[in-house]
């Protein structure tokens, strides 16, 4: 026998107040009479021929114990263990995505109740029966297919680890429709604490859903300014009630070595997200910082989300070198920009060689080196590269426009004239951001460990230049290009796919988990390979290419958005649509009904006693 | 008069006689016939003189008719003795209606009765297993002083009432009236064999109050014994009640049981009763009164 819930037991205090208000009734009156012998001989003769009359003096009493016992019992939610209906086969799918690591109850968390409750539906299932279990959080996983071995499934369920990634079991039916499809007669069995759509399955869901307080820090980030290090951590609260965190900013230096910088509280109302700032003084232990960590300094119901990583750029300047007769529009753009030396120079081979200097970004506007550099990222403008990409000719008196993309966020939808513009196959690593109708006139992406970026025509053919969008397109593209590292962006959150940027020039490309293990790729792989991050925290990725070590860090995020409400209704279990009844025990027969019609009966019979002893 | 009873009642109550079943031999001289020859005018049977006779009671008409000398005889009338004996205890006082009003009044009645047809009568108290004397009296003047003795009567401790009558040393036959609510622990028994065995004829009036046969309390209560100070936790229920009923009603068959085996007369009063009804038509049904 089990309970769905013993919170019901601090209801037992009623039972000490039953017994207390009948001593305070049995006080009694004090009565004169004339001669209390025929009384005496009526005490002596009901105590005498009827031996239980001492119990029915306090009958009322003990029905009303019984009764608040059962009342007790029934608001348990007791069940019993049963099997149920036998089937052929039984498919159990067990959500281990980030939510349920909350605490379900002081013990365990909510996967752990669920592998317990897996484990022992495994046990009342007949011999025979024919077990698969599915590991579901991002994706699904099939971890145990068509045993019989009951020790087997439980060994595998006790197995699934809990991840940091988001999802919900909807990505398991795929696969649970096709372990469903070898036998006319099986039985699903998803064990999980949020809502999802199961289609039209026919399934049972076993709810771990469990109340808890959590607050996340969802996001930390910093700028630098006048040699103060402004740190933001966002916060919000996931509970049912204001609560006051606390919050530690710690830093991480190259020797990995963590300090804690600074501490800073936030009240947060139910529901809300609240910031949370951080001023530091450049000299005060924050130089050298590669990486900056925000905890909240209590531990609350799900541990996961309580701390955001970002990492520290270098500040740094970025050499650009434009390859040109001559280009005032490009020149001044970059001129403006800050944190750029610009180079300019005519002789487009100057860019190859033994002794050629290496740069961030390599402007080619409408020459083309007969090498191109090994490092730093390119930006073609009106130029052939039949090695990289393709040109599939031109288009003369055109419109061009730009098209939504990571390198066009504040000038998409922007149009402007041409005389003449190359039009180019897009390569299968390459992104368009400008076209001509259907034609791509620009593009970018990564090749080779070289960020690239391609512009169709000579600025001088356009009116582009004289645009106020110019010089924010030109930043836009200096922001990508300049980026140069391993991957695309510095920040992710678990279960994405981080897009490698090495070279296959270069050794084997090595990515440190925040746990400290290591994966290597081939230098074959190390450019345009992905790699799924399943862990909250600081990754490394490192490739030596040239005799220099390349590394570059990034954060990695809990899924907050997705996993870390844990209050909010919409994580409910719902079955076909309909909420389902939270307290569903898959293989265990409720009891409860059959408690509550036994306490109607022990009410009625109290009441019927009542009567005849008046 | 005492305020016990008014003129009517008193009228009624000259029509009424005791009954009286027994024959008296010993005694003073009343208005009773006895089964001896005596003075009285009433004519009882003829014998032969004897030498010695009062020759005033030859009956000459037989000698001349007969030649013989015959005495005649006459009925001895005798009077009676009644010994009533009143409950004095605490449990007496009880009742909305006061059970010992009625036990007072009852006694005065009987008193009353008696000394009307020319008996002798005592009233004798009990409490705590002593009997409080009082001088036998004798003609209708001695009932105010009855009247007044029964006025100062206190009731008060416990019962006892074999313990006391036997201490009443009873000469000749004679007639005793109990009056009681024979609530003793002790019992009535010893008393009733006592008296039978002192050749006297017992009348048994029990005298209860109104709430000791119809017990209207209820929840639970503390009883107190009004004589004992005792204390009895009783949860005032329908079958409790009813169980008290139930005793009562066995403790009065064992009285009727004990009255019938000793030939005695037993009569229950409620106190509540009007005295009219109680004496004409309950005690007079009991044959108590002819």
């Amino acid at each position: 026998m089990g309970f769905s819930s013993l919170w019901p037991l601090a209801l037992l205090v009623l039972v000490p107040v039953i017994i207390l208000l009948y001593i305070l009734k049995q006080e009694a009156k004090q009565h004169s009479f004339s001669s209390v012998m025929l009384w005496q001989e009526v005490y002596r003769n009901i105590e005498a021929t009827k031996p239980w009359e001492k119990l029915k003096k306090n009958l009322l009493m003990l029905l009303q114990i019984l009764t608040v016992l059962l009342f007790v019992f029934a608001l348990m939610g007791p069940w019993l263990r049963s099997a149920g209906r036998e089937h052929e086969q039984v498919i159990l799918v067990l959500d281990s995505s980030a939510s349920m690591d909350t605490l379900y109850d002081e013990e365990q968390t909510r996967l752990e109740a669920a592998k317990e409750a897996a484990c022992s539906y495994v046990d009342s299932l007949p011999a025979g029966t024919v077990i698969h279990v599915i590991d579901s959080s991002q994706q699904a996983v099939l971890v145990l297919s068509s045993s019989k071995d009951v020790t087997e499934a439980k060994n595998r369920i006790r197995g699934i680890e809990q991840t940091s990634l988001a999802g919900d079991l909807s990505v398991s039916l795929g696969l649970v429709q096709s372990c469903a499809s070898q036998s006319e007669d099986a039985r699903i069995v998803f064990f999980t604490d949020t809502a999802f759509d199961m289609g039209n399955l026919e399934a049972a869901v076993e709810n771990f859903y469990s109340e808890a307080d959590n607050i996340s820090v969802d996001t930390v980030g910093y700028a630098v300014k006048e040699g103060k290090l402004l740190v933001l951590a966002q916060l919000t609260n996931r509970s049912g009630k204001t609560r006051t965190a606390e919050v530690n900013l710690y830093g991480t230096d190259a020797q990995q070595k963590e300090t804690l910088l600074d501490i800073a509280s936030v009240e947060i109302p139910e529901g809300e997200s609240q910031p949370v700032y951080f001023e530091l003084e450049e000299n005060n232990g924050t130089s050298g910082m590669q990486s900056l960590r925000a905890e909240l300094n209590e531990k609350d119901a799900l541990a996961g989300d309580n701390s955001a990583w970002c990492v520290v750029d270098e500040a740094g300047t970025s050499r650009v070198l434009l390859v040109t007769e001559s280009n005032l529009f490009v020149e001044k753009a970059f001129t403006n920009l800050s944190g750029i030396e610009l180079y300019r120079t005519s002789d487009k081979n100057l860019t190859s060689g033994q002794t050629a200097e290496a740069y961030d970004l390599y402007i080619f506007d409408g020459m083309v080196p007969d090498g191109l550099p090994d490092t730093g990222s390119f930006l073609f403008i009106n130029c052939e590269a039949e090695d990289i990409f393709k040109n599939c000719g031109k288009v003369q008196g055109k419109m061009l426009s730009f098209v939504d993309s990571d390198v066009t966020s504040y000038v998409a939808g922007t149009k402007f004239g041409v005389n003449e513009s190359n039009i180019y196959q897009v390569p299968s690593w390459g992104n368009s951001f400008l076209k001509s109708g259907d034609d791509c006139a620009g593009f970018y992406g990564s090749y080779d460990g070289h960020r690239i970026a391609v512009l169709g025509f000579d600025l001088h053919q356009t009116d582009l230049g004289l645009q106020a969008e110019f010089p924010v397109l030109m930043s836009e593209l200096a922001d990508y290009l300049l980026d140069g590292g391993l991957t695309e962006k510095n920040s992710y959150t678990a279960g994405d796919s981080v897009m490698l940027h090495g070279s296959t020039k270069g050794s084997e490309l090595t990515l440190t988990e925040p746990d400290g293990e290591t994966k290597t790729l081939d230098a074959s792989q190390a450019a345009g390979s992905y790699v799924q991050v399943t862990q909250s925290g600081i990754y490394e990725v490192s490739q030596e290419l040239d005799g220099n070590v390349k590394n570059q860090k990034f954060s990695v995020g809990f899924p907050t958005e997705l996993e870390s409400e844990v209050v909010s209704a919409q994580s409910m279990v719902k079955e076909d649509g309909e909420d389902a009844d939270p307290a569903v025990r898959i293989g265990a027969l409720d009891i409860r009904n059959y408690v509550l019609i036994l306490l109607l009966l022990l009410l009625a019979a109290e009441w019927i006693i009542y009567i005849r002893m008046q | 008069m005492s305020e016990l009873f008014d003129e009517e009642f008193f009228a009624r109550l000259n029509r009424l006689k005791l009954a009286m079943h027994i024959r008296l031999d010993r005694g003073m001289s009343g208005g009773r016939k006895s089964s001896a020859r005596g003075s009285s005018v009433e004519f009882s049977d003829f014998r032969e003189y004897l030498p010695g006779d009062d020759i005033r009671r030859i009956d000459w008409n037989v000698y001349g008719r007969l030649d013989k000398l015959y005495v005649k005889q006459f009925m001895e009338e005798k009077e009676a003795m009644y010994h009533i004996f009143l409950d004095t205890s605490a449990s007496m006082d009880f009742g909305e209606k006061k059970k010992s009003v009625m036990a007072l009044r009852l006694t005065a009645v009987f008193a009353w009765l008696v000394l009307k047809q020319l008996d002798r009568v005592e009233i004798l108290t009990l409490r705590d297993g002593r009997l409080g004397r009082r001088n036998a009296v004798t003609g209708r003047g001695s009932f105010q002083r009855i009247l007044k003795e029964l006025e100062q009567v206190e009731f008060g401790g416990k019962t006892g009432i074999s313990e006391a009558v036997k201490r009443c040393s009873l000469n000749g036959r004679g007639i005793c009236i109990i009056i009681s609510d024979f609530l003793d622990p002790e019992g009535v028994s010893e008393a009733v064999r006592y008296l039978t065995y002192k050749k006297q004829e017992i009348f048994l009036i029990q005298v209860l109050a109104r709430e000791e046969v119809d017990f209207q309390e209820e929840g639970t209560l503390a009883l107190v014994d009004a004589e004992t100070g005792e204390q009895v936790r009783v949860t005032m229920t329908r079958q409790t009640v009813e169980a008290y009923e139930k005793a009562l009603e066995n403790h009065n068959q064992k009285l009727e049981r004990l009255a019938k085996r000793y030939s005695c007369a037993f009569q229950q009063v409620i106190a509540d009763e009007e005295m009219e009804k109680v004496v004409f038509q309950t005690l007079k049904k009991k044959g108590i009164f002819g």
